[in-house]
This record gives structure tokens, C-alpha cells and sequence, in this order.
């Protein structure tokens, strides 16, 4: 919500006798046949990739359909190329293993469908990653309020101390992760976890769920969505504190353990990011800023001309941790989005083991408990 | 036979020319107070009269038309057309002198006399009229009233400012006493900040501005303070559920020749605020006031001073994403300190001169308080205007009038100051100055070429310059501008010319009567506007940022054709009026995908120009006689914007035609009041239009983890249609005896029926199952926002004391 706008939407609501933003079927005016391209380039190993999709309209349903046999080539400022290849999930790319950009040296990427689109980024640096100094939070019971749950939500925001470089223009990319620990780690629909998986029930008809506790200990990693960005056109050269990394609702007690990723990033991969925060944040309001089309760096140089929607993104990388005792905040958590619901006792009433893309029995580093 | 027949031909006009009506005719100032000793003159005849200590004076006139022409000294002559025995009363409303150096003339606004002036598309509100409309919360707001006329629009309903025919809200000049004023409203568009008990009178020229006006394409919003005429202490004010206000008259002197007014309103309700859990860190107070004085030095010299402060201040404690700058907590503050110099000057009853200077100094701030400490980043831009005007009236006769003038225009603008107030890791920021100066000299001619033709023509010639110091930012010819086609940067010394542009803006419109009840009107006007307000929305803040035109930001300029016709019937009780227009626009603004202007260098390389177009038909239907009066308006009105570009991201629309963010094709306006003529009024307001146009995702895309809506065009799809009824009651005077003191009371009811009439759809990536019966399966959540979307009850008491 474009906060500028908001005290007199306050006010208004004042008087009245009803909520002042109502949720309504989303509606659509679907265009079809532009490609969506997300990328990055970094100076961390494993952590580049391209994902390529295509928009397309099946009766009148819209998909994005993951591009497939696409040829993917990276090339730097010293005409070093180094070919793409295609990741397990459909549509992904990712170089080499040992892939890792410089900073300071430029890097472009072109990729080429089957379809003949011949996609190319322009030659970019790679900006120098800059440190954080320190990371810190602040909790606050009714961190914002929340029109999906027509009340203020509590949250802590996450905040860095960056020791800016002087004399050039910086632009930074936070993007949050979080460990938390898990007890269940099963859930069958209609029916029961046996032998390792779900059993359908027929007698469980009624019955909407049952979870199962983890056998072990378990931590569960998962993306905090949404982004900050941050310049430093006011603080050039400064150390800057108080630069908001991001914010996690408080939903549970506990342990919590949140990796700070900052991107140093160029001023086009900026703009685009802050777009992206309008369109995902910044829509509501009395005063909200007109939407704009998500055009990134990229551009379909073929006859085709087809339109592409995305960014590749130069970052270099820094990673910092913090620990958090939710318990320790004094604050009262979000009511539970869903009941848990464990089989009812039985000598039978399994447990489920901690494994999993995002779970792990061993303790991320950081976890203080 | 014969000579019987011309015998009662002779008896029967002797009979004829011997039977005499009676008139009687009522003077009352602006405000509705009785003038007494007023001169009436029938004109062509030798009957005339002296007003009484009521302010009436009757006559004794055989059938026929006349015009009766009233003068008094301080107040301009009114005249007006009356028809015996049909309207055996009339009414005259004297404005000062000094407001009313008319170059082109709109008096009474009666039906008469829009079926006879030659201007076309002006509208005129008294505050008696303005009084009459229920507004929200019981104020009074001219801002509001004016939106009951065909073509004008809110811009939203709790926005900054109107549409006037699909234009922005920045292409209206709105004046209070000849001085700019760049925020209009408090509390982001809920109140106009014009002081309730110092409004003397509203004149919107949406069509045909007279030459004496300039530098806005769309329309004139003329706002002139009271007057004050009281011989003796006058207080009048009001207490609402959101401001209170409070307004005195009186001489100064004792031979009253300095007069003052003084009026003020405060609005510091927010206390309500923390009974409500959702509203209860939010901060926002207001206020105005108006100041006047009047010295009549003499019958031929008069002087006057106005002075206008408005203030807004308020915060809300949600995270403040203003880029780069680090904070929490977001207040807002904007303050306008206006003021009006004249001095008019009549040697003769045929001669006028008048002389004015203005200022106007409008001043947003935002702060940005520290957490755990008690400083706080600012925030501040500032713009000034300065304007100096001499006119010269002169009348001839009752056909002729000419009129010209000269005026210079100084606009300072400082864009945006960041002041860190000591906080490490922030650089005071200052943005470069803009200065420019705007000469104009126009002249104005109406004549009355017979009783069928009329003329009111006009010349207006203005010549701009964006004077430095300062740096000029040159960019490759042909090519789309951006940081990249940046060529060079060019710094100019104090005084020296930047860029420069000017020409001629001629005014015309005719009035020919097809028929003594039927007249058929055409104008043309040219405008040019220098001064442009940027912001990446549908309207703006209070605190976006004003920009004059330089090298790169060429001045707008608009054409508008209109014509129409207006038909008034023999009973004179009703008046129908038809008007069409077109309106072509060239280099309006628009703003690249994602611009960001606050504190922003290169500004230009986030703006677009184009073309507007602007095309409509208004009918309307409108009674001012009787216990009831009202008003039906009917409006098709469409407005599209061209911004072409090579590439997505320098165009708009992939360059096609698309709506204006104030195209709203369907507009039916209903306004009735009844008054019984004693001590109770009722009015209803019935509002049908079509919304404005919102934009629909063409999609969703994947960033991360993040489904984001798609957004390749603008304004693809329109909110649902908008309705409203409104409802006043006002219990005037309720014991009915003639007291010094005298109370109202208004009941309003905004929004009758509780419309959720929505301002915006706005969508959100899905965050939760939640919904799911409104959202299905879609990737992303949508919400209607609505502004007032229940009944708003107020109640107010309005009081006078003479």
C-alpha cells in the first residue's frame, strides 16, 4: 500500500461502517505470447541460473509454460563464452558447477529457442560485493496492518549496517531465508502415513487431514517472499544502518533462524527490482503508482520480435545470519493458519522422518538453541 | 364599419398601453444581506428609485422587457432582464468593486442571462448555492459543488483536485483572489481548503477563458474571497464533526471605510482516531484561515488586501518505502501562505483600473522520525509564484466593452532538500533551483452587435523563459531520452535564458439568437500551460513535485472548439441547454514505467509527452424559479491519450490510442431543491456515471518465488459503474422571528443508500489460501477499494450573528 496515500483512506474508515477494501474476483485481460525470463549471474558457485517460460492461453485458461531445448550461453567482456545447460526442472538453466563471476568484469547472456527467438542481455558488470557490518531486528506487535486478515499483524524487521563504498553509486538486493523447527512432517489427505507414505481411507472421508510428528528433530528452510531494495544515493559513503532487509510475520514461538542474502546490484537490475516491490506491495492506496510492464534488460533481437518480460541480474553476494528466541519477544503470534490435527492415539500412530528438499535432522549453522 | 372597427382598435391599444404591472426589486450584497439606498434605474425609461431600509424598491411598468440597472457606490453596476408581468419580483446581487472588473461580464447567473451572454462554458456558484449542496461531513466545498457541473469530475473520490473534461488534475488554474493555489483540498481531497465563512463566489470557465487568463489548459477555477460590507460586527461559523469554523466582519474605522474579515477553521478531531484499533497511531490535523481588508478611499479609489494560510499535517506509522531514506514513520506535512494586493481605480462610471499583485508560497514536507531517538530527516519542496496585473476597463454604451492588460509571472521552484538533521549515513541533499518568467498581454472585446449577435473576443499573447542559473541536460536529437543519450550539460549564469517558448492564444465565442428564446453559442479558445505537476499516479500527493518547462519538457498547449445551444421558453421556468466540444492536446505529460521522482536529477528521462484528445456532448435542464430549482446534466465525454515510442518501456500502450485516466464516457447528474420558503430546505444530489478507467494484468510472470502480475498496457478496463444519492435537510432560523443571532441546522446524508462505489482494483500475489470462494484459482488477489462505501450521516450548526 503506498503509505503517502494512506492517512486519508484512514480517516475515511473512520466513518465507516464497513471495511474500505473488499477482496473481489480477480479479473484479467490476457494477452498471450510473450516469453517471462528470471535470471541471475553471481560470484557464488551453484547460485546462477535462467529460467525461461512462455505465456500461452489454453481455453482461455493462462499458463506459463516452461521453455524446453532452449540454448543458453553466457559470454564475458573478455569474449569468453561458456554454454548453459538444462537443470532438472523444466526450463531451468544453470552453468557449470564451477561457474562463478568476477566482479568488475561485464557479463551478457543469450539464449535461443527452438521457436528461433534470439534473446540477448547487454554486456553488464558485475558489481563488487560490499559487507554487511551488521544485522539486527525489531519486533513490533502490529508491525502493519493487513487487509486479507482486516487486522495488524505482528512482525520483526530484519535491518543491516552496510559500511557504504564512496564515490560510486551502490544499489543493494536483500532477499531473506529462514530455518525454523518442524514437529510435523506428514500429512495424508484421507487417509493414513503407513509405511512411509499416504494411504487413502475410505473411512476417512470426513476426516479433511492427519498430521504425523517427525521422528526426529527436523529443521524445515524456506524463502521469505518478497524483496527490499536499497540505494545509496543519499549515503554515499556512509555507514548506513537501519537499511530494512525484510520482514517475517511472527506466527509461531520458537527458534528462528534467518540468513540476510544482499545483492550488490547494477542500476538497472534497481529499477526493476523496485518495480516489482509496486506491483507486489505498492498497488493499493488512495495514491498507488501506475502499474508498469516488468521489462528488464532483456530483449528478443530475431524477426519475431517477441516481447520479453524479466531481468538477468548481475549479483555479487553476501550472506549474513541471525538468530531469533521468538519466545523471548513478548509478543502474542498469528493465530495458526490451519489446526494441526495428529491420528487420533493407537499403538499404531506412526511417526514420519525429517527428509525432504527443505528439511534436514542436522541443525543449520547459526541455530543457537 | 370601418370606423367602428378602428375605434376599438384605438380604445383597445389605448387600454392595452394603459395597463401597468407592478416590480418589485430586491438588492442584496453576495452574502445575502439587504442593501439599502442602492440606485435603480429602469434603463430606457424615466422611472428610478432608491433601494429602502429592506432593500426594496417597487415600481409601476406596462408589459414589456427592461433591463434594471443598479449601482451603488464600492459595488460594480449589475444589470439584469426583466420580463413584465411574468416576473414580478427580481432579485439583484451586488459584488464589490475590485472583484468585479469584468472583462467579460458574467452576472446573475438566471436563465436570462444564459441564453443572452455571449461566453459559453461558465458556470457561476453564489454561496447560497454552494451552501445548498450536502457535501460530506457537512462542510461546505466549492470544489464539490462545482462537480454537479456537466464535465467536471472528481478526480477520485477523496483525490486533490477535479477533471475538467477528461483533463488532469494539474491542468486546472484554481485561483483564490487572482493567487494560485497549488494544494486545493485537506485531509488528501476530502475538504477544498478554502475557508467555509470567507467563500464569496466560484467562477469555473471550463470552455472559453477569458484572454485575461492563462497558463492551464483545461479550465479556471476563480475562487474570490468575501468581501466584507458590514457596517457593523458580524460573526458567523459552524461546529462539525471534523472542523469547526468561525468568521467576523466589521468596520475598523469609524467612518467605516476600513473594513475587515477574518475567518478560520480548525480541524483537530483526530483524537477519534485511537477508539478505532485500525486508526489509532494515525495523526492528521488541519486548518485554514482568510484574512480581508477592504479601505475605500474614496468613490473613485479602493483598496484591498487578502491574505490565505492553509495547513494539513499527518502521519501514519507504516513502513515509508520513500527510496533511500531510512525510517518507519511517515508525517506529512503542506502548508499555502497566499496573498492579494488591489488596488481599483474608477475615474468614471465608464473606466476602470485595476491594479494586483499576488504571491503565492506553497510548501510540502515529509519527515522521517528515527526510531529510539528524537531526531528526524526532512523532507521539503517549495514552490513560489509571483504575478503582477494591470487591467484597463472601459464600457461604452451597453454594446461595447474593451478591456486589456498586462501581467508577469515569476515561478521559483526548489524541486526537493533532503536534510539529514545530523543522522550518520545520510548527505544533505538540495536539488537545483528552477526559476522562470512569464509576460502576458492580452486584450478583450465583447460587443453586443445587435439584438441577435453578440461577440466576446480575445487576444492573449504570452512569452515564456526558464531563466538560470542552472545546468541544462542536452540529449541526442531524434532519440528517446534517456541517461544514455545524455550529450553534454550546459551551465547557464544567474539571469540568462534556458529555454524559451510563446505565442498566441486567441479567444473567441459568439452568441446569435436563431430565435428571441433560442441562442446558439460557438467559442474557440488556445491555452498554453508552462507549469506542470509530475507524479507517477492518478492523482497526485499534495507532496509531488511541480516542474516548469525547459529544453526538454515542452510546454502543453491545448485547442478546444465548443458550441452549443440554449433554449429557454416562454414560461422562463426552465432552460435547456446542448453543448459540444473537442479538444486536442499536444505534449501532455506522461510517465515512463516505474519514474520516480522523488529527489530525482534527471526527471525528464522518466517523462513522456503525447497527444491528448478530448471530445463531448452536454445537455442539461436546469429551474431557478420556484419553491423547487434544481438541475439535470447529462454528459458523453471521452478523453485518449497517444504516447508513442520504440519500445515498451518509452511508450505507453505500445504507442497505440488508449483512455485517459479521466475518461468516464456517461455522466447524469440530478440535483433538486425544495424550499418551503420559511425555515426548511431539502435537497437531494443523484450522481450515475461511468467509472474511471483501472488497469487489468495482461498475466501473471514468476520472480522468484513470487507470482507478479503482468501490466503491458494502461487503463484496459473500467471500474463498475459509479452512483450515489446524497440527501440534506437544513432547518433555517427555526423560531422565525428576526433575531441579531440566527442558527442553522443541516442534517446531510452522503451517500444515501451506501453505494460501495469502488476508487481502485488493485491486485496482490496470493499470500494465503484464504478466499478462496472470491479468489478460485487465480495466482492473485484482487480488492475493490472504496472510499465511502456506507451512508455518512453528519450533522453541523451554522450560525450568524449581525
Amino acid at each position: 500500500m503506498n503509505t503517502a496515500a494512506l492517512p486519508a483512506l484512514l480517516l475515511l474508515c473512520l466513518f465507516l461502517t464497513g471495511a474500505c477494501t473488499d477482496p473481489i474476483h480477480p479479473n484479467f485481460v490476457f494477452e498471450e505470447g510473450f516469453l517471462v525470463v528470471d535470471g541471475r549471474i553471481t560470484d557464488q558457485p551453484g547460485k546462477s541460473f535462467v529460467s525461461i517460460r512462455r505465456n500461452v492461453l489454453l481455453y482461455e485458461n493462462y499458463r506459463l509454460v516452461a521453455v524446453e531445448g532452449a540454448r543458453v550461453t553466457s559470454r564475458d567482456d573478455l569474449g569468453e563464452t561458456v554454454e548453459w545447460v538444462s537443470d532438472d526442472t523444466v526450463g531451468y538453466f544453470r552453468p557449470p558447477d564451477d561457474f562463478t563471476a568476477m566482479p568488475g568484469r561485464q557479463y551478457a547472456i543469450t539464449i535461443a529457442t527452438t521457436e528461433g527467438e534470439l534473446i540477448e542481455s547487454p554486456l553488464q558488470a558485475l558489481p563488487p560485493p560490499v559487507s554487511i557490518r551488521d544485522v539486527d531486528y525489531r519486533f513490533d506487535q502490529e508491525a502493519y496492518f493487513s487487509e486479507l486478515r482486516d487486522r495488524f499483524v505482528p512482525a520483526l524487521t530484519f535491518y543491516t549496517t552496510v559500511a557504504d563504498p564512496p564515490d560510486v553509486p551502490n544499489y543493494f538486493l536483500y532477499r531473506l531465508r529462514k530455518w525454523e523447527r518442524q514437529s510435523i512432517c506428514a500429512t495424508c489427505t484421507q487417509g493414513r502415513y503407513r509405511g512411509g507414505v499416504c494411504v487413502e481411507d475410505p473411512n476417512l472421508r470426513n476426516v479433511a487431514y492427519y498430521d504425523y510428528l517427525c521422528s526426529t528433530t527436523c529443521w524445515e528452510e524456506s524463502r521469505v517472499p518478497g524483496r527490499r531494495v536499497f540505494r545509496d544515493e543519499f549515503s554515499d559513503g556512509t555507514l548506513t544502518e537501519g537499511i530494512e532487509a525484510g520482514r517475517i510475520d511472527l506466527d509461531r514461538s520458537g527458534g528462528l533462524l534467518v540468513e540476510i542474502e544482499q545483492a550488490s546490484i547494477n542500476s538497472s537490475t534497481y529499477d526493476f527490482s523496485r518495480n516489482l516491490l509496486d506491483l507486489t506491495e505498492g498497488g493499493g492506496g488512495l495514491n498507488a503508482p501506475l502499474p508498469a510492464p516488468l521489462i528488464g534488460n532483456l530483449v528478443d533481437k530475431s524477426a519475431w520480435s517477441t516481447t520479453v518480460l524479466g531481468n538477468l541480474s548481475l549479483e555479487s553476494l553476501t550472506v549474513a545470519r541471525i538468530f531469533v528466541d521468538r519466545s523471548e519477544l513478548g509478543g502474542t503470534p498469528l493465530p495458526p493458519e490451519r489446526r494441526v490435527n495428529l491420528e487420533p492415539a493407537g499403538p499404531d500412530r506412526p511417526t514420519a522422518p525429517c527428509e525432504g528438499a527443505n528439511r534436514s535432522p542436522i541443525a543449520p549453522d547459526g541455530w543457537l538453541e | 364599419m370601418q370606423h367602428v372597427f378602428l375605434a376599438f382598435f384605438v380604445l383597445y391599444n389605448s387600454l392595452s398601453l394603459a395597463q401597468n404591472y407592478p416590480l418589485s426589486v430586491s438588492i442584496l450584497t453576495e452574502s445575502g444581506s439587504t442593501m439599502p439606498y442602492v440606485n435603480v434605474q429602469i434603463e430606457g425609461t424615466e422611472k428610478g428609485g432608491t433601494t429602502d431600509e429592506a432593500g426594496k424598491v417597487n415600481f409601476t411598468l406596462s408589459e414589456g422587457r427592461y433591463a434594471v440597472l443598479a449601482t451603488y457606490v464600492g459595488y460594480a453596476p449589475a444589470r439584469i432582464s426583466v420580463r413584465v408581468p411574468e416576473e414580478g419580483t427580481v432579485t439583484i446581487r451586488l459584488a464589490p468593486a475590485g472583484q468585479e472588473l469584468n472583462m467579460v461580464t458574467v452576472r446573475a447567473d438566471n436563465l436570462r442571462e444564459r441564453l443572452e451572454r455571449p461566453i459559453l462554458g461558465v458556470e457561476r456558484l453564489t454561496v447560497t448555492e454552494i451552501e445548498e449542496l450536502p457535501a460530506a461531513f457537512g462542510e461546505v466545498d466549492v470544489l464539490r459543488s462545482l462537480q454537479l457541473s456537466s464535465g467536471v469530475n472528481s478526480a477520485g473520490e477523496a483525490s486533490n483536485g477535479l477533471s475538467v473534461r477528461g483533463g488532469t488534475v494539474d491542468q486546472n488554474l484554481i485561483l483564490l483572489d487572482g493567487a494560485p493555489v497549488f494544494a486545493p483540498t485537506h485531509l488528501f481531497g476530502l475538504f477544498s481548503v478554502f475557508t467555509p465563512d470567507a467563500v464569496g463566489g466560484v467562477d469555473l470557465y471550463r470552455a472559453n477563458l477569458p484572454a485575461r487568463f492563462g497558463g492551464r489548459v483545461a479550465s479556471v477555477v476563480d475562487v474570490r474571497s468575501k468581501t466584507p460590507t458590514a457596517d457593523r460586527l458580524q460573526l458567523r461559523g459552524g461546529i462539525g464533526i471534523v472542523s469547526s469554523h468561525l468568521g467576523l466582519e466589521t468596520p475598523l474605522t469609524a467612518d467605516k471605510r476600513l473594513k475587515l474579515l477574518a475567518a478560520g477553521r480548525l480541524g483537530l478531531n483526530d483524537f477519534a482516531f485511537k477508539f478505532v484499533d485500525r486508526l489509532k497511531k494515525t495523526r492528521s490535523r488541519f486548518g485554514d484561515g482568510t484574512l480581508r481588508l477592504r479601505y475605500t478611499a474614496n468613490q473613485q479609489n479602493i483598496f484591498s488586501f487578502s491574505g490565505f494560510y492553509s495547513r494539513d499535517f499527518y502521519q501514519v506509522d507504516l513502513i515509508n518505502r520513500l527510496a533511500g531514506v531510512v525510517s518507519e514513520v511517515n508525517q506529512q506535512q503542506y502548508a499555502t501562505l497566499n496573498s492579494t494586493l488591489d488596488w481599483l481605480h474608477t475615474p468614471n462610471d465608464r473606466t476602470g483600473l485595476r491594479l494586483r499583485l499576488t504571491h503565492s508560497d506553497y510548501r510540502p514536507e515529509v519527515y522521517f522520525p528515527q526510531p529510539d531517538s528524537d531526531r528526524r530527516v526532512e523532507y521539503d519542496s517549495r514552490i513560489r509564484q509571483a504575478g503582477g496585473e494591470i487591467a484597463i476597463n472601459y464600457r461604452s454604451g451597453d454594446r461595447h466593452r474593451l478591456s486589456g492588460g498586462a501581467q508577469l509571472t515569476g515561478y521559483r521552484i526548489d524541486p526537493g532538500n533532503l536534510r539529514p538533521a545530523g543522522l550518520a549515513g545520510l548527505n544533505p541533499v538540495a536539488l537545483p533551483r528552477e526559476q522562470a518568467v512569464e509576460v502576458s498581454g492580452f486584450i478583450e472585446y465583447e460587443w453586443t452587435v445587435n439584438d441577435r449577435l453578440s461577440l466576446s473576443t480575445g487576444l492573449r499573447y504570452t512569452h515564456y523563459w526558464q531563466l538560470g542559473p542552472g545546468e541544462q541536460r542536452r540529449y541526442t536529437a531524434g532519440e528517446v531520452v534517456t541517461s544514455e543519450s545524455l550529450t553534454d550539460t550546459k551551465t547557464f549564469g544567474s539571469g540568462h535564458t534556458m529555454a524559451e517558448y510563446g505565442g498566441l492564444e486567441p479567444r473567441i465565442s459568439l452568441n446569435y439568437a436563431l430565435h428571441p428564446r433560442l441562442s446558439w453559442k460557438a467559442a474557440y479558445a488556445r491555452n498554453r500551460q508552462y507549469l506542470q505537476n509530475i507524479y507517477n499516479a492518478t492523482t497526485p500527493l499534495p507532496s509531488s513535485r511541480w516542474k516548469v518547462s525547459d529544453n526538454v519538457i515542452r510546454p502543453q498547449r491545448a485547442d478546444l472548439w465548443s458550441s452549443g445551444f440554449f433554449w429557454l421558453p416562454a414560461s422562463e421556468r426552465y432552460g435547456y441547454s446542448l453543448q459540444a466540444y473537442y479538444r486536442k492536446t499536444t505534449d501532455v505529460l506522461e510517465y515512463r514505467p516505474g519514474a520516480d521522482f522523488f529527489l530525482a536529477q534527471e526527471v525528464e528521462t522518466d517523462l513522456l509527452q503525447g497527444t491528448g484528445t478530448a471530445y463531448g456532448l452536454e445537455a442539461g435542464i436546469s429551474r431557478k424559479q420556484g419553491r423547487v430549482t434544481g438541475e439535470i446534466n447529462y454528459a458523453y465525454a471521452r478523453t485518449f491519450t497517444r504516447v508513442p515510442g520504440p519500445t515498451l518501456a518509452t511508450s505507453v500502450n505500445r504507442g497505440e490510442r488508449y483512455p485517459g485516466y479521466f475518461d468516464q464516457p456517461h455522466t447524469a447528474n440530478f440535483h433538486v431543491v425544495y424550499d418551503n420558503g420559511k425555515s426548511h430546505r431539502f435537497g437531494f444530489n443523484l450522481v450515475v456515471q461511468s467509472n474511471r478507467p483501472y488497469s487489468a494484468p495482461n498475466g501473471t510472470l514468476i520472480v522468484g518465488d513470487q507470482r507478479v502480475p503482468v501490466f503491458l498496457e494502461r487503463n484496459n478496463a473500467r471500474l463498475p459503474v459509479y452512483h450515489r444519492l446524497d440527501f440534506n435537510w437544513t432547518i433555517h432560523n427555526a423560531s422565525l422571528k428576526k433575531r441579531r443571532w440566527v442558527g442553522d441546522w443541516t442534517f446531510t446524508v452522503y451517500n444515501l443508500y451506501g453505494r460501495n462505489n469502488a476508487h481502485n482494483i488493485y491486485y496482490l500475489p496470493r499470500q494465503t489460501r484464504r478466499l478462496n470462494n472470491v479468489f478460485g484459482s487465480s495466482p492473485l488477489e484482487s480488492y475493490r477499494l472504496t472510499i465511502f462505501g456506507a451512508p455518512i450521516l453528519s450533522l453541523s450548526y451554522q450560525f450568524k450573528f449581525e
